[in-house]
């Protein structure tokens, strides 16, 4: 090869170099921030092709939303009652260059990100009681109110000084700490119990009401049914009575003779001894001959 | 090579390159080329800018370094899950217990497994947006949890309110995710595990048999009414009959007796000295021999001496 197109050769290595470093691409997940010798001249938050002079720096930053989940925190309650609060951020850069210039890179930002929520979140918990916290009352709860006020406050705070959006805080686990434990379940325990017993007692109480509504019915019935034979067998024996009554006045002296007779006849058996007058009307005939009949 | 090397000179040897470098040329723009299958989307980045993703079938973008393209599986369910560590775990393998307990409304500690499924609405958000999606959705359904068990008793919660539970933290999850605007669709949370702490499962499992007891108990109530009151009723209408016989026989003897007697003594008016002795008779007739008879002369006015009854035999 001669010089000629050493020479041509060299321009266009240094040609290509160059525009290698004037265009680049700004992808979709990314922010650039441009700099020229170590001063920032342009940020670019549109993705697509870019140019910049050859010596101009361009620095990628990854503008998408990310989690930072900074593991649990004991919090205190207005009322001093402890919990392990799990909170989590999510959060993206928002102004790169208030980004590079105050945190420059991820783990920084955590840990700014990380001052501002953790006392966020405290000072938010301290101002409500643990039973507004939680509760089974819908409307009491101010679990979510409140972290919408963390979440606007740590949002304007992280973008005015960070370049930062705080997109969302959540608490996504609520439990007492580990230490506190024992004497929940204890306290736990001590309900389950109370609760067992007063189904157990509700049973008994429920089952002695039906029995006792089962008893009440069957005096009920029983009774009803004593007063309907009660009167069926007085109608009888009214009616028998009548019966009786009109067909013996016909002849009363007649009726009580035959009906002592027939008394008789029912009150004496062999283990009756009677002692009869020979004089009596029976025997007089007996003792006294035919002529005492007269 | 070999062959261009035998087959001569130079100039041949330029054109076969030629053609070599047009036929890597026509590779090159060929590869733009792509299909997209049902249930997917593909999205471009033309020079890093996403480009509207292109529906199922044959389409055509330039290749790297101009354009990058990205195939989402847009209907395949997804999976996330909430108190047990790994995606790829079977529910109800062991995990760690403290990663799955949840304070509910009324101070108690539940342990709870959750499994979100979703599908990618938006293709272009869901790549681009965040840097996991899935951590999001992970997060934002652990959140929603947390929140609705807050709100909820324990008992609900391990027992009637589940579907409830289900229904209102997809809800939640899928508010925090439009915010978040990573274009994710819930279609479905599941609670596998509901279950309250070891350490106090024994006491709660009273409680349900406390619960099964009350039952048992009442049915035993009812069965005892049951037995007891068509008992009563049977009895009662026994009672009842037999009082309606009773009349019956009652006023049916009378007025049997009643015939008996009008008889009688319409026979006897016409005589009735000769009846009245034929009845005494009679009667005395059937009486006297069944008992022991003493006569006694009472002529002498003497008083009977009643050693003679003690001593018979």
């Amino acid at each position: 090869m001669n010089r000629s197109s050493w020479l041509r050769m060299g321009i266009g290595v240094l040609i290509l170099i160059g525009l290698c470093r004037t265009f680049f691409v700004v992808d979709e997940t990314q922010s650039v921030v441009v700099t020229r010798f170590g001063r920032i001249v342009r940020e670019i938050a549109r993705p697509g092709l870019q140019a910049k002079l050859p010596v101009d720096q361009a620095w990628r930053l990854d503008k998408r939303l990310q989690v930072y989940d900074p593991g649990p925190a004991q919090l205190l309650t207005q009322d001093k009652k402890m919990l392990q609060v799990d909170a989590y951020v999510c959060w993206r850069i928002m102004d790169p260059e208030r980004y590079v210039r105050t945190v420059a890179d991820t783990t920084m930002a955590r840990r700014r990100i990380y001052d501002l929520v953790r006392s966020q979140v405290a000072a938010e918990l301290g101002k409500v009681e643990l039973a507004k916290v939680i509760s089974t009352q819908e409307q009491g709860l101010q679990l979510e109110p409140m972290l919408q006020t963390v979440t606007l406050a740590c949002r304007s705070a992280a973008r005015d000084t960070y370049g930062i959006d705080i997109a969302d805080v959540g608490i996504k686990r609520l439990v007492f700490p580990e230490q506190n434990l024992e004497s929940v379940f204890a306290r736990m325990r001590a309900e389950r119990q109370r609760i067992a017993k007063q189904y157990r007692a509700e049973g008994e109480q429920e089952a002695a009401r039906i029995k006792a509504e089962a008893d009440k019915e069957k005096e009920q019935i029983l009774s009803e049914a004593y007063r309907v034979a009660e009167t069926t067998k007085g109608q009888g024996e009214a009616e028998a009575a009548r019966l009786y009554a009109a067909a013996h006045s016909a002849d009363p002296r007649f009726y009580r003779m035959t009906r002592t007779l027939q008394a008789y006849e029912k009150m004496f058996g062999k283990d009756t001894t009677i002692v009869l007058s020979g004089d009596s009307e029976l025997l007089r005939l007996m003792t006294q001959g035919r002529g005492a009949n007269r | 090579m070999k062959v261009s090397a035998d087959t001569g000179g130079p100039g041949s040897r330029a054109r076969l390159m030629r053609r070599a470098i047009w036929l890597l040329a026509a590779l090159y723009v060929l590869s733009g080329a792509y299909a997209v299958r049902p249930g997917e989307r593909v999205v471009v980045r033309q020079f890093g800018r996403a480009l509207m993703p292109a529906g199922p079938g044959l389409h055509y973008a330039l290749p790297w370094p101009v354009c990058r393209r990205t195939r989402v599986r847009t209907e395949q369910p997804r999976r996330a899950t909430v108190g047990f560590a790994a995606v790829d775990q079977s529910v109800g393998a062991s995990v760690d217990p403290r990663l799955s307990r949840f304070l509910t409304g009324d101070e108690n500690v539940v342990q709870v497994q959750l499994v979100v499924e979703y599908t990618v609405q938006e293709p272009v958000p869901y790549l681009f947006r965040a840097q996991s999606a899935q951590r999001m959705v992970e997060v934002s359904a652990q959140r929603a949890l947390a929140e609705v068990l807050a709100g909820t008793a324990v008992d609900d919660a391990l027992t009637t309110a589940k579907a409830a539970i289900c229904e209102e933290v997809r809800k939640r999850t899928q508010f925090s995710l439009n915010n978040l605007k990573v274009g994710i669709h819930v279609v479905s949370v599941n609670l596998p595990a509901v279950e309250p702490p070891a350490e106090v499962a024994a006491d709660f499992q009273d409680v349900a048999s406390a619960k099964v007891d009350y039952h048992r108990i009442i049915n035993e109530a009812d069965a005892y009414a049951a037995e007891t009151v068509p008992k009563a009723k049977g009895e009662a209408s026994q009672m009842t009959a037999q009082a309606a016989g009773y009349k019956v026989k009652v006023v049916n003897e009378a007025r049997g007796d009643a015939a008996y007697f009008g008889k009688l003594r319409a026979e006897r008016a016409r005589a009735p000295e000769v009846t009245d002795a034929r009845l005494y008779v009679e009667s005395m007739e059937r009486l006297l021999p069944r008992m022991r008879v003493i006569v006694a002369d009472e002529s002498g006015n003497r008083p009977l001496d009643l050693s003679i009854v003690r001593d018979q035999p």
